[in-house]
């Protein structure tokens, strides 16, 4: 949980300051939030250079939008979708090439989903991270940030379908990394 | 949502991971350069030059300040110059006031003074060394004092000396411990001060003005508070530059102390619009060359061309510049005056003739760059092209270069009374100058 007061100045306070330019509010703002916001970067990245770069690309939004934030909402949610639409759109940038999984290798369930609980946050970070892009996607944004299907399809522009489908593959995937994990923990 | 879901939402939504240390600086190196406190760097520059030279202007009157008694001549005396005590300046003057009588003949004046104890001098200096009545108001005395007047025919100055004799202490004049003072002053109206202080009659009328002036700019933008926002973003995006102004006027003196002053002027406020636009699109169109072969050797190409949208960083930066041209009419009030300078009290309005924009600004629609001169939907464009009066207000001193050239400095404050803007703009906005003109003025 953020600190509600920092350097003496509420939340409020602080983004009011940024409004008028004020740096030292700014690179508050940056410390409340930043640690938070690496950690979904991550799971929406391959590796850690390009979660940070999508980290500064989106603050670097949320300082020059700022002014677009409504008072009246969760300025945590507000950061928090900046940072996943610049990695949505990060994403879309590299898409060019497509990765397409085949799902017949793919082994059937042999352990429960209670091994995850398991497993460190970093793992279960890369984890998400080994998977293929649409997969992570699809992953991210409907497990962890509640996305529903059909915004899903909106926001990476495909069909509510697709999204489902690859949902289920994630998490197919998912159980098959894990597999490997036991197996090789056994 | 099944359990595996659970779980790494549970486990996830609020992890927090380390990031770089380096990454605040490389986003501090890619925002906005932040505001620097030059805001007021300006005002305090133009108060502290005129706490300068009024400061400097309170000297002159201070030192100059002998009260004149009667005056049987015509002409009224101007005494300019100080006394001195065996050449070391002693401040007689706030105790002890001359009366210089103007007579026919300069060369022999007579003097008057009472000094601070409520003693009185007569000296009739009809020879160049004469002796001194010395009374105060209980009894007549004849003391033993010589005066010795000299005057300097050519700038029509005079100094007198009161020496005492019999060892009279001649602190009845002054705290000056010195049994010998020396008084110089300055009588006559043929003393050439310049021409523009007020208190000179037959001083020339008319005068022309030309001056520059370097403008400070408080900008007003003002709506409801739902825009507050795109305020804040305007405020962001639009950085004054510097500004100036410049032009002429005439100057008609209509009476003693008041000037009548009208001509053109021309003001050219400048602002720095700088705006990223961290999602745009650059369309660029690739060739592309296919080769086709037979049995190893190209026969043929074929050339296509293919547009692709690359998304990215846009910056904007465009330099606005809002030019008026006004008529000024100001009246002018001489405040003080002395033969090295005066000091005048300046207002009056600007019309405008003519008001034009140029630039880029914010759309209040989108929050997307624009040109100022955009139509809106009603027809206009953002700004008028007459934005009618300001009120102005400042100080005009003016230092006597010669008998009929001054050197002018006036801080001064323009404010204008309505919107730069349509109605049809959700905001009204005015631009407030603060400025430092510097001038020349020609009387004739």
């Amino acid at each position: 949980m953020s600190p509600l007061i920092v350097n003496g100045r509420t939340e409020k306070e602080i983004i009011k300051a940024c409004l008028q330019g004020d740096r030292q509010a700014q690179r508050d703002i940056f410390h409340m939030y930043a640690g938070k916001m690496m950690a979904v970067c991550l799971r929406y990245s391959r590796h850690r250079l390009e979660a940070e770069d999508i980290l500064q690309d989106a603050f670097v939004k949320v300082f020059t939008h700022l002014h677009e934030f409504e008072n009246f909402g969760s300025f945590e949610g507000w950061v928090r979708k900046i940072i996943v639409n610049t990695a949505i759109r990060n994403n879309q940038k590299k898409s060019f090439i497509q990765e397409e999984i085949g799902l017949e290798h793919v082994k059937e369930e042999s352990v429960g989903p209670e091994v995850f609980s398991t497993l460190s946050e970093e793992e279960l970070i890369k984890l998400i991270s080994a998977l293929p892009e649409g997969y992570k996607m699809v992953f991210n944004l409907f497990a962890i940030e509640g996305y529903s299907h059909k915004e899903i399809g909106e926001l990476l522009n495909i069909e509510e379908s697709t999204s489902r489908s690859q949902l289920m593959k994630a998490r197919r995937m998912l159980q098959e990394k894990v597999n490997e994990l036991y197996t090789i923990a056994v | 949502m099944n359990q595996l879901d659970k779980i790494f939402k549970h486990k996830l939504e609020h992890y927090h991971a380390d990031f770089h240390d380096d990454a605040w600086n490389k986003i501090e190196a890619r925002l906005p350069k932040a505001k620097k406190s030059n805001r007021f760097f300006w005002p305090i520059l133009s108060l502290v030059l005129v706490l300068l030279v009024a400061g400097r202007s309170a000297f002159y009157f201070n030192d100059s300040e002998v009260q004149t008694g009667k005056n049987n001549s015509t002409s009224k005396p101007d005494i300019l110059a100080q006394t001195t005590s065996d050449n070391i300046k002693s401040e007689l003057t706030a105790q002890t006031i001359f009366d210089i009588a103007h007579t026919e003949n300069v060369l022999s004046p007579q003097i008057n003074c009472t000094a601070k104890n409520g003693w009185n001098m007569h000296a009739s200096t009809k020879s160049e060394t004469t002796s001194l009545d010395i009374e105060n108001e209980d009894q007549h005395e004849h003391m033993g004092y010589n005066v010795s007047l000299q005057t300097v025919a050519l700038n029509h100055r005079v100094s007198f000396e009161i020496e005492a004799i019999d060892n009279v202490p001649l602190n009845t004049f002054s705290n000056s411990p010195s049994n010998k003072l020396k008084f110089v002053t300055a009588i006559g109206g043929k003393e050439p001060v310049a021409k523009a202080c007020p208190f000179v009659l037959n001083a020339r009328d008319k005068s022309m003005d030309v001056y520059y002036s370097s403008d400070f700019i408080c900008k007003s933008i003002l709506g409801p508070e739902s825009l507050n926002s795109y305020k804040g973003i305007r405020n962001e995006t639009e950085l004054p530059m510097y500004s100036f102004s410049a032009g002429f006027r005439f100057g008609y003196n209509l009476s003693y102390r008041w000037n009548l002053h009208t001509g053109l002027n021309y003001s050219q406020i400048n602002e720095k619009f700088r705006y990223i636009d961290p999602e745009s699109n650059s369309t660029r169109v690739i060739t592309i060359k296919d080769y086709i072969y037979d049995n190893g050797r190209i026969i043929d190409s074929i050339v296509t061309e293919k547009t692709v949208i690359v998304p990215g960083t846009t910056i904007h930066t465009v330099y606005n510049k809002i030019r008026t041209i006004d008529i000024p009419i100001l009246a002018r009030y001489t405040l003080m005056a002395n033969r090295h300078m005066s000091l005048s009290a300046v207002s009056g309005v600007f019309i405008n003739v003519a008001s034009y924009q140029k630039g880029m600004i914010l759309s209040h629609v989108d929050n997307k760059p624009v040109d100022v001169l955009q139509e809106n939907t009603d027809g206009n464009i953002m700004y008028k092209t007459n934005v009618g009066i300001s009120l102005y207000g400042g100080l005009s001193m003016a230092y006597h270069l010669s008998g009929n050239t001054d050197f002018l400095l006036e801080p001064h404050y323009r404010w204008q009374t309505e919107s730069m803007t349509h109605e049809s703009y959700p905001l009204d906005q005015k631009i407030n100058t603060f400025g430092l003109t510097i001038g020349l003025r020609y009387k004739f």
